[in-house]
């Protein structure tokens, strides 16, 4: 019984951990190197990865506290970003029983479906409402790099994901 | 049932934040206070990182650096030369021109402003927002609206202040207005930022009279009638001037002079705007 607690106490711990880990590196270390004219979105990441993994009620929360960093670190309205990490944790978490096979072709799907999405959603609150019009401009300059990255790290970190959710299954 | 539940978890959360970003859109105040102390204790941590990060970079970068950098002290030698030439040329000129100001009680509109030098220690990870974080905040005297500029000019303005960092709103942000005007002729413009632009490394250039004789090259500098922006800072130089549709005001481009590509350093004027204007 013990054993199982501290099972979900280390997992939630680990996940936290992870999550901030990502926050920092995304907004002080990307920034720093000049080679990234673009960056991949490594919150975005874990928030589907988990979902996949695990479900929808922690892809849910996973997306809860991804987002509620976002909003407290970044300005705007209070609530966006909460708003759409945890719709995608959730979206995705819903594709967690038809998941079996552990391979990554899902993932990388998934995570260019979620980087359109989740950059479609910031070009419509923040650009579409102030009657930026250029679409195609967006999409070519800003929307397609970030996705091709965020879809390079996503082979990275998902499989990293993945095998520290195995280790950790059997350490407990 | 077991989805059934999750489905009501999301539609409430879905809710909520539909809430907040109402509540937080109308009396944006509300949030302030849970901004203020998340990111002052987050930014001490990237501070950290920040210096760590640096050493790797730099060690990275010094190799190559080293030849760039004698070619350039070459280079840059000689301009020394005739720059220090055309600077006595023009200090006798500007002791002419004080000397014809007290004459006529004007104020010197040229003083150097206080600054005081802040590390760049995050950007938006975003592309779509040209924002960034600095290490000083109100304790070190920095208040919301302060000019900031890269070594080279103009650069962005504070757009809130937390206990020990600020936001800086860089003018090359797609929500950046400011007010310019040509420097040898005074003719009022706006620059104004577009992320369809900025990679090209240009901003919007507006509402240039029609009559005015504003030419590609032209040095544009901070407006006096600026209500933020504090007057005379370089902020870069006009290009591909044309003349608008409907025949009644020019447009163009505007070459800025800071390469927003790699911030690590800023200036942060500590003297307000309308601080100089009660004086």
């Amino acid at each position: 019984m013990t054993n199982v607690r501290l099972g979900k106490f280390s997992k939630v711990l680990l996940h936290v951990l992870i999550i901030f880990l990502a926050f920092f590196i995304q907004t002080s270390i990307f920034p720093l190197i000049p080679l990234f004219t673009c960056s991949p979105n490594l919150l975005l990441i874990i928030t589907f990865s988990y979902g996949l993994l695990y479900g929808e009620d922690i892809g849910i929360f996973t997306g809860i506290f991804c987002g509620l960093l976002c909003d407290m670190y970044f300005n705007g309205d209070f609530g966006l970003y909460i708003l759409i990490y945890s719709v995608i944790g959730f979206a995705n978490g819903m594709l967690n029983e038809s998941f079996i096979d552990n391979s990554i072709t899902l993932p990388m799907i998934l995570s260019l479906v979620n980087g359109f999405a989740y950059n479609t959603y910031i070009y419509i609150t923040h650009f579409l409402i102030r009657r930026r019009f250029n679409i195609s401009y967006y999409f070519v300059s800003i929307i397609l790099p970030s996705v091709l990255f965020t879809l390079i790290a996503t082979v990275i970190i998902y499989k990293l994901l993945y095998k520290l959710d195995i280790f950790h299954k059997k350490t407990f | 049932m077991k989805n059934q539940h999750s489905k009501i978890i999301i539609i409430i959360v879905i809710l909520l934040s539909i809430a907040s970003i109402t509540f937080s859109h109308y009396v944006p105040s509300l949030t302030m206070g849970v901004r203020n102390t998340f990111s002052s204790v987050i930014v001490p941590i990237q501070k950290g990182i920040n210096n760590v990060g640096m050493v790797f970079v730099k060690r990275a970068m010094n190799s190559n650096d080293l030849k760039d950098a004698n070619n350039r002290i070459a280079l840059l030698e000689s301009q020394i030369a005739s720059l220090s030439e055309a600077n006595n040329l023009l200090k006798s000129k500007s002791y002419e021109a004080d000397r014809l100001r007290e004459l006529y009680d004007l104020g010197n509109q040229y003083d150097i402003y206080p600054k005081t030098a802040a590390r760049v220690i995050s950007k938006d990870t975003d592309e779509w927002f040209q924002v960034f974080k600095i290490d000083k905040g109100y304790k070190d005297g920095i208040k919301v609206d302060m000019n900031v500029l890269s070594n080279r000019g103009l650069c962005g303005i504070v757009s809130s202040v937390g206990y020990n960092y600020a936001t800086v709103r860089s003018i090359i942000d797609d929500e950046s207005r400011v007010a310019a005007m040509t420097q040898h002729s005074f003719e009022a413009c706006m620059v104004e930022g577009d992320i369809t632009l900025y990679k090209n490394n240009r901003l919007k250039l507006t509402g240039i009279d029609m009559n005015t004789a504003v030419v590609d090259g032209d040095k544009i500098v901070t407006s006096n009638i600026s209500s933020k922006f504090l007057p005379n800072i370089l902020i870069g130089y006009a290009t591909e001037i044309y003349v608008n549709d409907n025949q009644l005001s020019k447009s163009g481009y505007l070459i800025p002079v800071t390469d927003f590509r790699n911030i690590t350093e800023v200036m942060v004027i500590t003297r307000l705007k309308s601080d100089t204007m009660k004086d």
